[in-house]
This record gives structure tokens, sequence and C-alpha cells, in this order.
């Protein structure tokens, strides 16, 4: 799930962003001006806790498991 | 009445001296001025931005080689995409933007002044100051002067456009910025684009 929520978000593999830069030309001065908007891009930083996390349920599930 | 004479006469030519320098103020209503700054290293590679910017400029178009001034970037406005970074980047390590809330650049002196119509290139030297550490540098830049063209800007307002451009690259090493660490992952060198409009109302 982590691996595909990541992949679907752009599989960006920098660190998680919370805002992404577009860029909007003023007409007159033809200046490129630089707007950040609130977007959640997952990174790597993501994907590995995410990973390790579920690493760590899958494990804790086998343990108990096998207590049974 | 000869001392008067002379005065008005000294009064006239300080007049002409000055009549085509036009002050620009840099602070932009438009929200649009903005510096990027980009690093490089082995590990990883950082854009942001900083849009807090003012400042004013002394241009004549006349002769754009005379200019002068000073553009101020509060460093409170230096933005990177990733919250953590934002907050290295703002903090005491390095750039200690609670102490030092701005970084400048003072233009004293301008060389290799060319100009076509309303465009000049020019290498400004002058007095770069970020985390309290002031160095002198030479900054190539682009100067386009946009007569009557604030109008199309702000509306109700006559004047005149002066926007500046220019790429140019400073050693974080230079003004003691975690001087020799973490350099692979952020660079020494960092490379500094401005795309900044200054207007001058009539």
């Amino acid at each position: 799930m982590v691996v595909i929520f990541w992949a679907m978000s752009g599989a960006n593999r920098g660190w998680t962003k919370t805002s992404v830069p577009h860029t909007v030309k003023d007409p007159v001065t033809e200046l490129d001006g630089v707007v950040y908007v609130n977007k959640f891009v997952p990174g790597v930083d993501f994907l590995g806790a995410g990973l390790l996390i579920s690493g760590l349920i899958a494990a804790v599930s086998l343990a108990l498991q096998r207590k049974k | 009445m000869k001392k008067h004479a002379f005065l008005m006469t000294c009064f006239g030519f300080c007049l002409a001296a000055t009549a085509g320098q036009q002050t620009f103020d840099f602070k932009d209503p438009k929200g649009v001025n903005n510096v990027i700054f980009k690093t490089d290293a082995p590990l990883e590679s950082i854009n942001g931005t900083a849009t807090g910017v003012s400042g004013n400029v002394a241009f004549d178009p006349a002769d754009p080689g005379s200019i002068k001034g000073k553009i101020v970037v509060d460093a409170a406005t230096l933005h990177v995409p990733n919250p953590m970074m934002k907050e290295h980047l703002q903090g005491a390590m390095w750039l200690d933007v609670a102490k030092f809330p701005t970084i400048t650049f003072e233009a004293i002196s301008a060389a290799k002044a060319k100009t076509a119509e309303n465009v000049t290139t020019a290498d400004l030297t002058g007095t770069m100051t970020i985390k309290g550490v002031a160095k002198k540098i030479t900054v190539p830049v682009k100067l386009t002067y946009l007569a009557d063209k604030l109008k199309d800007r702000v509306p109700n307002l006559k004047g005149d456009l002066l926007v500046l451009r220019g790429t140019f690259t400073v050693k974080r090493s230079d003004f003691g910025i975690n001087q020799g660490k973490g350099e692979d992952k952020v660079a020494d060198e960092i490379e500094l684009t401005l795309s900044l409009a200054g207007q001058s109302p009539r």
C-alpha cells in the first residue's frame, strides 16, 4: 500500500514535500514569479518509514501467530 | 548678490546632473519579485525561493552605468518544500534568521555597461551581507527599463519600471554558513537567481 501510494503520488525520490512551486509569469515585466501551493508529496523518507512500519507489523503479527 | 547667483548656478548644475536619475522601489505590490537559490551536492539537490524583497535602486536610463542601490531580502521568507529542511535552513546552524533577519546586496559601482534599446547588461560590484558577514562581490545583471509601464501593472499609477535579472554564485563558506560541514548534502556553492522589478511612480 505504501509503495503504491508513493508511486501514485509521483514516485518522488527526494524528501517529502508539503508544498510545490508553481511559476506564474508577470505579463508586463515578463518575470517568472514563484507561488507555493500546499500539497503533500511523499518522498523516500515516507516510503522508508512506511516500509519499516509495515515490516514491524508483519513481524509482530507473525510472532503472535506462532505463540498461539 | 554675486554669491546668491553663484549658489543658484551650482543648484542648477546639481539639478541637471541628477535630472535623469530615478529611484525605483523594489517592494513589489504584485509579489512577483523573487530570489531562487539552488545547491547541487553529491547526495542532495535543493531548490528554494525567497519572496520578501525590498530596497531602492537609483537608475538613470541615460546613464545606466551610474546605477546604485540596495536590495534587501527578508530571510524569514526563504522557503523550501520540505518543512524540516526549512526549519534547519532558517535555524541557528545555517542562516540563523532570528539573529540575522535580512540578506542584503548594496551596489556601489557598475562596470562593462552595454545598452541596446531599453536593455542594459552590466557587472555590478557591491557588498553582499549574509548572516552578518559582508563580502565584496561582482554580479552580472540585465536591466530592462520599461518607460511608462507602471500603469499596466498598477492601475491609476503612472511611472516607470526597472526589471533586474541576474544569476551568480556565492560560497556559503565565505559567509560562515555552517562552514565545511554537510557539503555532501548542501554544496558550498549556492546559485542565486534574481527576478526583480522596481517601480518609480511619477
